[in-house]
């Protein structure tokens, strides 16, 4: 049995553990930020790791102004708007008709989405790179008539690695919605356009807001993409730019911790303001009602 | 949904389209001359790839664009930081590239060549090839014999120091000529308290520079060249002797090497914590104090094998290569390479940064003593080497010899590292 004075020592011990790893994960952030406060030069005087003597805003003013990094901000948006968008769109169908309609390849089609999902991007990219270049866009998305090195081309890699995900989310929520509201509708007389859009989005609207949440600070997030199928320096989002701070031979560390930070707040701001959806988003559909 | 997706995507293309749509009206009014000087820009249109992006490297890029500019060109810029460009040089190339882009001479650009990866430019070359001396020419050249380089600038690799620190511990950098002498300042220096060679090897390419030196300075240019090229063996016990020589100035060198870069290893020879630096002379760009910078001077690296002297050095070329999208528009992609080759291009680029080095034989001599420095020493060599990285195979290069350096660097034994390259090298598909 426990005792009190036993359970109490093993809440301590608990406590000190928990306290080592999340200072183990939040040191190189705060780190990362004392940096950016500080001028180059103090840096390679004093080395990183020394009390401030400057502490300003420059980097930041530098990243953002001087080097152009408010651009590639509008870049990211361009791209995680409209991709997380069609996603949720395009999943919900799916979700709708493997969860409310029993066919042959339900469960087949539901599996083929999820199974997608689980492709290493690393694996796949060499054949997307050539499919991409054989792909015809007209001139006025890309003047080299090919879907490579298009905003376009980040959207739809997008959509297609996350819808998955997001179908496989959906349709385990719509599960946990009882039927019979469905079977209602259709005695009602709906037909299949009107019950998804007029019954079924609806409903969805909580897990759609999570799952979009969750799903904008991914795309977000995203390196790889951008950097194999873009070419040219100026579409790039803000994740792949953040290099454009480093230089051949010169780094500006301090410039850079700048930038990260920068690159880093929309993500930290989306989770600390929208938490409760950020975690639902995560969770959703893992309960069965 | 199809609303926002249209607003979100292609904003900028439609407003692009319609530009060119009011253009295209315009000129439709105004037929005649209008239409002529718009052809006879539409004629001098180049897409240009940078992997310029040092501070000061765009400083030099804006200069001369503005120079392209005044003459006529219009010139589609897309710049990509240095790394990401060179690690996506393959996709780059073989998707829509530019049609002139940012490379470097030697094994790198030889390698792209006999891929018919870029468009060879012997008719440029016969415009400007009498401002370039041999030396240029050949590394501008393609294992086939035909031009593909236009080189722009350079810089040495060589043994840099402090005058001030040297004078302080009593050492003559000029009376350094052998290795024996070498190893002497360096305990000359380690008996003062100080690194006697600064030295950091985290991003895996700086040591390639010391590797060099010891092995042409060694075993001579010539096998260096085969080697890099993989026409030696890396089982040749000549490469053991490049280790041994390397091992012995060991203690002298940074002994927490892999955990510092470059810059790490400069800012030690900046605050005056440690001697020497077997460095690029683009190390100059790091001494951001005019009286620090004004102490920094280079010598030589030191003869090991009297046959070979202090004959060779390191003197990477930087310059532009076509790619294939220039052959749909060949005219004024070698237009601009020519341009790139004259004087016109130097000049704009001289007028920001007084201290860079051309290798156009045309420009004036630099009159910045570090400058003059670095000049005088590549004169004195009768062979010049491009770096590790551009002289060999670029898939060995970067992630295996890179890796086995710093493997020797943490003290592995030489002799089983040499066996792992050369089974490594052949291992590499056929280039």
């Amino acid at each position: 049995m426990v005792t009190g004075k036993q359970s109490k020592v093993g809440a301590r011990i608990a406590v000190a553990i928990l306290a080592f790893f999340s200072l183990a994960w939040v040191f190189p952030i705060f780190f990362t930020v004392y940096e950016s406060f500080r001028p180059y030069n103090d840096t390679t005087k004093d080395g990183y790791v020394s009390l401030p003597k400057h502490f300003n805003f420059d980097n930041y003013w530098n990243a953002l102004i001087q080097s152009g990094m408010w651009r590639y901000f509008i870049n990211s948006v361009e791209v995680a708007v409209p991709a997380v968008l069609i996603t949720l769109f395009l999943a919900s169908m799916v979700a709708f008709v493997v969860s409310r309609y029993s066919f042959k390849f339900n469960i087949a089609l539901l599996m083929i989405f999820t199974a997608g999902n689980l492709l290493p991007p690393q694996l796949i990219f060499i054949p997307i790179f050539r499919l991409y270049l054989h792909i015809w866009v007209p001139t006025i998305i890309n003047e080299n008539n090919v879907l490579y090195d298009t905003q376009l081309g980040l959207i739809l890699i997008h959509v297609a690695i996350q819808i998955g995900f997001a179908t496989f989310v959906l349709s385990n929520y719509l599960r946990t919605i009882p039927k019979e509201i469905s079977e209602s509708a259709l005695v009602d007389g709906a037909s299949v356009w009107a019950h998804y859009f007029r019954v079924i989005l609806p409903l969805l609207r909580p897990a759609l807001a999570s799952l979009g949440v969750l799903m904008t600070t991914w795309i977000y997030n995203d390196f790889f993409w951008a950097v194999v199928l873009l070419k040219s320096g100026s579409k790039r989002p803000i994740t792949a730019a953040l290099s454009n701070l480093q230089g051949e031979f010169f780094t500006d560390f301090n410039l850079l911790a700048a930038g990260a930070v920068l690159a880093l707040l929309p993500t930290l701001i989306v989770f600390f303001v929208l938490r409760r959806q950020f975690v639902a988003g995560l969770t959703i559909g893992s309960t069965k009602g | 949904m199809s609303e926002i997706f249209e607003d979100g995507i292609s904003r900028r293309s439609v407003i692009k389209g319609s530009i060119a749509g009011a253009g295209a009206l315009a000129v439709g009014g105004v037929v005649g001359g209008a239409t002529e000087a718009e052809a006879a820009t539409r004629a001098k249109t180049v897409s240009l790839g940078s992997n310029q992006s040092d501070p000061a490297a765009v400083k030099n890029d804006n200069a001369w664009l503005a120079a392209a500019k005044t003459a006529g060109f219009n010139i589609k810029l897309n710049r990509v930081d240095h790394n990401t460009f060179q690690n996506q040089i393959n996709q780059y190339l073989q998707g829509t590239p530019d049609n002139v882009f940012n490379w470097f001479a030697g094994y790198r650009m030889q390698f792209f060549a006999a891929k018919g990866l870029v468009t060879s430019i012997n008719d440029v070359w016969s415009k400007i090839g009498s401002q370039f001396t041999a030396g240029y020419k050949n590394a501008s050249k393609g294992l086939d014999g035909k031009y593909y380089f236009v080189p722009t600038g350079w810089y040495p690799w060589a043994v840099l120091y402090r005058k001030s620190v040297f004078a302080d511990a009593g050492v003559d950098a000029s009376k350094i000529v052998t290795w024996a002498d070498f190893i002497a300042a360096c305990k000359v220096f380690q008996a003062k308290g100080l690194t006697p060679i600064a030295f950091g090897d985290k991003g895996g390419w700086e040591a390639m520079g010391t590797f060099d030196f010891i092995n042409f300075r060694t075993n001579g240019f010539k096998f260096h060249m085969d080697l890099t090229a993989g026409r030696v063996k890396w089982t040749d016990p000549r490469v053991q002797k490049t280790f041994n020589n390397w091992k012995s100035i060991f203690p002298y060198q940074s002994k927490n090497a892999l955990d510092m870069n470059w810059d790490d290893a400069t800012a030690l020879l900046i605050n005056k914590k440690a001697a020497m630096q077997v460095m690029g002379a683009f190390a100059a760009g790091n001494f951001k104090d005019p009286a620090d910078l004004a102490d920094l001077a280079l010598f030589p690296f030191p003869q090991i094998d009297p046959a070979y002297g202090r004959e060779a050095v390191e003197a990477p070329i930087d310059g532009y290569l076509l790619s294939n999208s220039a052959s749909k528009n060949a005219s004024a992609s070698k237009a601009l390479a020519a341009f790139i080759g004259s004087t016109a291009y130097a000049s704009a680029i001289a007028a920001v940064a007084p201290a860079a080095l051309f290798a156009n034989s045309n420009m004036p001599k630099p009159t910045n003593a570090f400058a003059k420095q670095q000049v005088e020493l590549v004169q004195s060599c009768k062979y010049i080497a491009q770096f590790f990285d551009r002289d060999s195979r670029p898939d060995f290069a970067s992630p295996i010899f890179a890796n086995a350096l710093q493997k020797f660097i943490a003290g592995g034994d030489s002799v089983a590292i040499a066996k792992d390259l050369q089974a490594q090298w052949d291992a590499l598909p056929p280039a």
